[in-house]
């Protein structure tokens, strides 16, 4: 069991740690929730029997829930999606202007569409994955990121237009 | 832009969000090691510090300071950037700091200790490259090919390897973290037919040093360990490599030269030129590599910050475009920017960086310095801001001043009169708009002549806090001696302030005199004047009080005179250059207040000083430099508590 759980820790740490910590923003806090969520991973690890990296992932989304509600005493029923993705970025020397433009465009997303684009481009996981996390089929989800990239493509497009 | 462009820029974001390695590498060894990891208890906010520390507690023995770091390179700030030593002639080598002491190789010369007690010397070798261990008790330096290790509390120096002197020499070494052993370069070198050599192999080496056993760790040079992580640091063919050592896994930092780890493991500080090339016609262009410093995190390098400001040397181009002849061959010139950066080093504090300066367009011959960058995880305030772009430009930290600027010009030139001093008066907001007000005093070598200039600097918010926006002069008062009257002149008004004859007879000097150097204080508006003896060297010190018309003798020296004078902005302190009847440059600081004086050279020890000089008063600071032989060395004194230190 042991190994299995190396396994997975090694194949899976990467798109753990950058989704916690382009959702929380800082590296003290990244640390902090991804380390509880390895944690709970191992202690629930003989539980699993589904798609390993859907369910680290919806360890990984409760732990970073877990943490704001603890950590910035927000009130139930409030929305915890104002308290997420701060912008990483804004203080890069970046010399691409079109990384500089997506960059930008990420954040006039939707907190929902960042949340997608965080789990299926800088974590990794496939659309089949993510259907299991998000509760919603392969097509829907393929849909959505389609329709999300294609908001990209106009914001960025305006955004390099200047 | 198309769909599959979007993806890969999406990828290529993903690999700018940094992964934290070290806590990964951490977490595994945990979970390898003890399988009731997770019944220990640990929650909160302190859960991975808790953590970490039961895993440095098994690891080693020390408890590392900063466990885990909290700023991102991205986000450090600058709050600091001073050239504090003029480096004279002759190829100097890389120094090292430790709490305040920086141990600086200098051609030709030895090895010197400089701080706040002086510049001495501590050994004779000619040395390419030395650093300090990370308690400060020894050092570790390369001399003609050999690595030899100084221990600074007995003074006994030990070799720890030894070239051929033909063609094995080992190089740059530097101590692990937990000092038992030296990283260093082994390089191979074939002497040419004529003169030089060539370098055929260079690699990466530790020697353990118990058992003096080496081993070979990768190929390339100056390779740092990096505190906390069983990895290194090194360069390669332009290259900043980091290496996993457990993994025997390589990976580009980032194109550059130098790196130096800092010493709490967070970040590598390196120097890259990026070329730029300028067609600026046909068969006419201009090839221009523009070196900077930049800092990087050891963590997955995702985020990077270039803390200087270099920029295109374009006098030389301009220079260059009017000698050239029209012609139908391709002409191309290739200079480099305005300034290059060599050999960036971590202080011990892990929150400056010193690093080797070369203005390549100046007028001054020195043009080797040292600066000290000071990083800063807090942005700095509006009248810090000002406050640092005054000392720029006293100091002609041209490329720190324009990074304080919106809108640099492309050179802030000093000519004489020059800064001798400046005070933050004020600060507010204006429409909308914070400004900070501030005072620039300057003066003339030798003459009778000080000015105070105000200014309104107006700023705006930056990433580093604020930034100049642009520059409003409010007044200029210039104090001035004609046939031995002294004037005030501000705009169209020009007030006699007195006559040489109103000075008290018992003041004057017998014989032939005439009014040397003066200096003003506008917070006690306070004139201090000099009248030199022409007939013999002996002069006198005087003040006098505007308001209540009144001269007071300060001091009356019969073996030199005074060449230059400034006052501090708190109006009590004043510095007096001053050259003996033997040519030698000294300075003397006054407290008007009750009529003492100190000899700055009474503060420095084991230093042979060929003269001592002060600069400029950085409020209630003053900066002053001793001469030691060709070196120009900085040093601050605090008249309040008669204390020096390194800037």
């Amino acid at each position: 069991m042991q190994n299995d759980f190396l396994d997975m820790y090694e194949s899976y740490f990467d798109d753990v740690y950058r989704y916690v910590y382009f959702k929380v923003g800082n590296r003290w806090d990244a640390d902090d929730i991804v380390s509880d969520i390895f944690k709970k991973a191992y202690e629930k690890y003989r539980n699993l029997n589904a798609s390993p990296k859907s369910w680290l992932f919806t360890i990984a989304r409760n732990t970073v829930i877990d943490f704001y509600k603890k950590e910035k005493d927000i009130a139930i029923g409030e929305s915890l999606e104002q308290y997420a993705y701060p912008d990483i970025f804004e203080d890069k020397f970046d010399k691409e202007a079109e990384l500089n433009c997506l960059k930008k465009s990420i954040y006039s997303l939707q907190k929902e569409e960042v949340e997608i684009i965080n789990l299926k481009y800088f974590s990794n996981m496939t659309n089949k994955e993510l259907s299991l996390i998000l509760n919603k089929t392969e097509d829907a989800v393929k849909m959505k990121s389609y329709r999300i990239v294609q908001k990209l493509k106009k914001l960025v497009n305006i955004c390099l237009e200047g | 832009m198309d769909e599959n462009r979007i993806e890969n820029n999406l990828n290529k974001i993903k690999e700018q969000i940094p992964v934290n390695m070290e806590l990964k590498r951490k977490l595994r060894k945990r979970f390898k090691k003890n399988n009731n990891w997770i019944k220990r208890t640990f929650v909160g906010m302190a859960a991975v510090a808790c953590l970490l520390t039961v895993f440095y507690s098994l690891d080693i023995k020390k408890i590392p300071d900063t466990i885990i770091p909290k700023v991102n390179a991205a986000d450090l700030k600058i709050a600091n950037q001073m050239s504090f030593v003029d480096i004279g002639g002759g190829v100097n080598g890389r120094i090292t700091e430790y709490n305040g002491t920086i141990y600086m190789p200098i051609s030709d010369k030895g090895l010197f200790e400089y701080n706040k007690e002086g510049f001495k010397k501590i050994s004779n070798r000619e040395i390419n490259y030395v650093s300090v261990s990370n308690d400060g008790d020894k050092l570790v330096y390369s001399s003609n090919g050999n690595i030899y290790l100084l221990d600074l509390k007995t003074n006994k120096e030990t070799v720890i390897l030894k070239g051929d002197e033909v063609s094995i020499y080992y190089d740059e070494p530097s101590f692990s973290p937990d000092e038992n052993k030296i990283i260093y370069t082994r390089k191979v070198i074939s002497p040419r037919e004529t003169h030089g050599f060539d370098i055929k192999e260079s690699s990466l080496n530790e020697i353990d040093l118990k058992t003096l056993k080496s081993t070979k760790l990768a190929d390339g040079s100056y390779g740092s360990f990096i505190k906390g992580a069983d990895a290194i640091v090194f360069e390669r063919d332009n290259k900043i490599i980091y290496k996993d050592l457990n993994y025997n896994k390589e990976k580009i930092v980032d194109d550059g030269r130098f790196p130096s780890v800092s010493p709490d493991g967070n970040y590598i500080a390196y120097e890259k030129s990026e070329l730029k090339t300028d067609k600026i016609k046909d068969n006419i262009s201009v090839k221009e590599s523009v070196s900077n410093i930049w800092v990087t995190d050891t963590v997955n390098f995702a985020t990077k910050r270039q803390v200087t400001s270099n920029i295109s040397n374009e006098i030389a181009v301009e220079d260059w475009l009017k000698s050239i002849k029209p012609s139908d061959e391709a002409q191309t010139f290739e200079t480099n920017g305005l300034y290059s950066y060599f050999d960036p080093v971590w202080n011990s504090g892990s929150n400056s960086i010193f690093v080797l300066k070369n203005a390549n367009v100046d007028t001054g011959g020195n043009a080797m310095r040292l600066m000290k960058i000071d990083i800063s995880k807090e942005k700095i305030s509006a009248q810090d801001v000002v406050r640092r772009y005054l000392q720029a430009f006293v100091v002609r930290d041209d490329d720190f001043a324009r990074m304080l600027m919106k809108n640099p010009p492309q050179l802030l030139t000093i000519s004489n009169p020059h800064p001798v001093g400046y005070t933050i008066l004020s600060s507010g907001t204006e429409n909308g708009k914070i400004y900070v007000d501030a005072e620039l005093n300057y003066a003339y070598t030798m003459e009778s002549y000080y000015s105070i200039e105000k200014s309104r600097y107006y700023l705006i918010p930056n990433s580093n806090g604020y930034i100049i926006d642009s520059i409003k002069n409010l007044s200029k008062a210039e104090y001035i001696n004609k046939n031995g009257s002294l004037y005030m002149a501000e705009g169209q008004s020009n007030v006699k302030l007195f006559d040489k004859t109103d000075i008290p007879k018992q003041y004057l000097p017998d014989g032939d005199y005439r009014l040397g150097p003066i200096a003003y204080s506008s917070k006690t508006n306070t004139l201090v004047f000099t009248i030199q003896n022409t007939g013999k060297p002996s002069v006198k010190l005087i003040s006098y009080e505007l308001n209540g018309k009144k001269f007071k003798m300060i001091d009356s020296i019969n073996s030199g005179g005074f060449f230059e004078l400034k006052i501090d902005e708190s109006g009590r302190y004043l510095a007096a250059n001053y050259i003996t009847a033997q040519n030698t440059a000294k300075t003397y600081v006054y407290d008007l207040n009750d009529n003492k004086k100190i000899d700055l050279q009474t503060l420095i020890k084991d230093t042979t000083i060929q003269a001592l000089n002060s600069n400029f008063w950085d409020g209630k600071t003053l900066m002053f430099n001793v001469n030691t032989n060709h070196q120009y060395l900085y040093y601050k004194y605090n008249p309040e508590k008669f204390e020096i230190s390194i800037p």
